[in-house]
């Protein structure tokens, strides 16, 4: 766990992988215009894992899926390694807060989904194999979606992620549908892998503790319209003792910063 | 894979024709039916047996049946890939979906003379008749299945960057799959009936013209033989696409709850 430790420390001074400039977002329906995101920028270095905290509705999603190329800003822009981001990428994969796995294939295909070279047989078993031992599945390999569990359908999504090879992974809420017990074990099984595999990891939550327990840094948001309200480094040492004072203080601290009123 | 055969489910399946043939074959026996048009199960299956023997049944299923298999491929070739396209463009649909539904009212049948009239009696107009017939139901299940592609797995394919052919092929197709089955096998089964229609009007080869010839002849056997080919057919269809249905969609046998 001390290599976790060591893993942060490493990343801190490292080079700038996502950048967030001033992004605005307005959707326009039949009731008019919203705005849901307001010159809202931060920044993400490679290897980091940051988090983005706010209550429901402060548009923490919208601003993931602009990242991921799934939407696009109104006004600002995203670039990712230097270059800007016009769509989905290569370097991007998404995990989203249903496991959204396609009923027909199998787990194994299911992880196999998004891989590259997919008529190079030995590199798609190679990845899959990959993935499958990173998040656990080895066993479930020929399982059917509607035979898994929540937590285990959740794990196939962040194995297809994976398998994806992307620089970055994107997580929507991603445990928010899971028992607090299961909640919890995935928690650490995503530490885990982000120590094994040091990818960037942004994960957006409503969970001020499961941001705390994460990640190594912290957007505070604020709704209405969405804009960051600090960005808070959490530089306690992993794993996190939720039951130190260290780690109460900072979540008294954001629970203040992130009240809903204006 | 393959689901075991439940006998006791059969045996039910099977009681009440064996009942019917039985009496049948008693009232017939005892001199209450008329003969003309209603002769006894026996007599049927000695006339089956005999037009085996001779190899006219064959024959004449043969026919149906080729016919059949070139209308029901052309009609899914057609009808498929349009379904796709109409169904994943839905501005279209209130475009044609009108004219559509107006087409889906007339029966096959009532095109048979046109079909006579602009293609000759031959095969022409048989198989024209078996497209008209089975597209609908496998077009308007084909729109029906991608239009209600789930846009949550479509988002998927696309954060993962797939290209809009692999996204027909791997997300829009077997999301559909179950409905653009649905379709195949409404289709097939219309196909067939509007097959022997088809065959009775025009009277040259099929199931369908020995009906008529029967007529003719005032055989009602040969009649019966054919109706009940008829019938013993479209079931045989059926009952394979079922099958195929449970083969190639292995995820839709178990249903959530079921353990492996």
């Amino acid at each position: 766990m001390s290599t976790i430790a060591n893993n942060s420390q490493k990343n801190s001074n490292q080079e700038m992988l996502i950048q967030v400039n001033n992004i605005s977002k307005i959707f326009t329906s039949n009731w008019g215009k919203v705005q849901a995101l307001q010159n809202l920028s931060f920044s993400c270095n490679r290897g980091e894992f940051v988090t983005i905290v706010g209550p429901s509705g402060c548009g923490k999603t919208t601003l993931l899926r602009i990242i991921a190329g799934l939407e696009r800003q109104t006004t600002g822009e995203v670039l990712f390694n230097g270059s800007k981001v016009l769509g989905p990428g290569h370097d991007r994969a998404v995990v989203f807060q249903e496991p959204r796995l396609f009923p027909w294939l199998t787990v194994e295909q299911n992880i196999a989904f998004g891989i590259r070279d997919s008529r190079n047989k030995q590199k798609v078993k190679y990845l899959t194999d990959k993935s499958l031992d990173l998040v656990g599945l080895k066993d479930f390999r020929q399982a059917y979606p509607h035979e898994l569990s929540g937590g285990m359908a959740q794990r196939v999504a962040i194995g297809r992620a994976l398998a994806f090879e992307p620089a970055a992974l994107l997580l929507d809420e991603p445990f928010s549908s899971l028992d607090v017990s299961t909640r919890a074990r995935l928690q650490g099984e995503l530490l885990e892998l982000w120590h094994k595999t040091a990818k960037t990891i942004i994960l957006v939550t409503h969970n001020i503790t499961e941001a705390l327990v994460l990640s190594q840094k912290t957007i505070i948001m604020s709704p209405a319209p969405g804009s960051v309200k600090e960005v808070l480094a959490i530089d306690l040492p992993y794993p996190r003792e939720q039951n130190s004072p260290a780690f109460q203080e900072k979540k008294e601290y954001i629970h203040k910063n992130i009240s809903y009123k204006h | 894979m393959v689901k075991k055969i439940d006998y006791s489910i059969v045996l039910k399946g099977a009681a009440f024709p064996l009942l019917l043939i039985f009496v049948w074959e008693i009232t017939a026996r005892l001199g209450y039916l008329n003969a003309l048009f209603l002769p006894a199960p026996s007599k049927i299956g000695y006339t089956f047996v005999q037009m085996v023997a001779d190899g006219s049944w064959a024959v004449n299923l043969l026919a149906s049946l080729k016919r059949l298999a070139y209308g029901f491929l052309i009609t899914v070739c057609l009808a498929v890939p349009l379904g796709i396209v109409v169904g994943r463009a839905r501005s279209f649909q209130h475009w044609i979906s009108p004219t559509l539904s107006f087409l889906q009212q007339i029966p096959p049948i009532a095109w048979i003379p046109i079909f006579i009239l602009a293609l000759g009696i031959y095969e022409a107009p048989k198989i024209a008749v078996i497209i008209y017939a089975a597209f609908f139901p496998v077009f308007l299940n084909t729109v029906q299945g991608v239009s209600s592609v789930d846009p949550k797995l479509v988002e998927v394919g696309r954060a993962y960057m797939l290209s809009p052919l692999s996204m027909i092929r791997r997300v829009y197709i077997p999301s559909a799959g179950i409905s653009i089955f649905v379709g195949l096998r409404l289709g097939l089964s219309n196909c067939w009936r509007a097959l022997v229609m088809a065959e009775m009007i025009t009277r040259t080869t099929g199931i369908g013209a020995q009906i008529w010839e029967g007529r003719d002849l005032m055989q009602p056997d040969r009649i019966f033989v054919a109706v009940f080919t008829i019938g013993v057919v479209g079931l045989i269809i059926d009952i394979i696409l079922k099958r195929m249905e449970h083969r190639f969609m292995p995820w839709k046998k178990k249903h959530p709850g079921d353990k492996r």
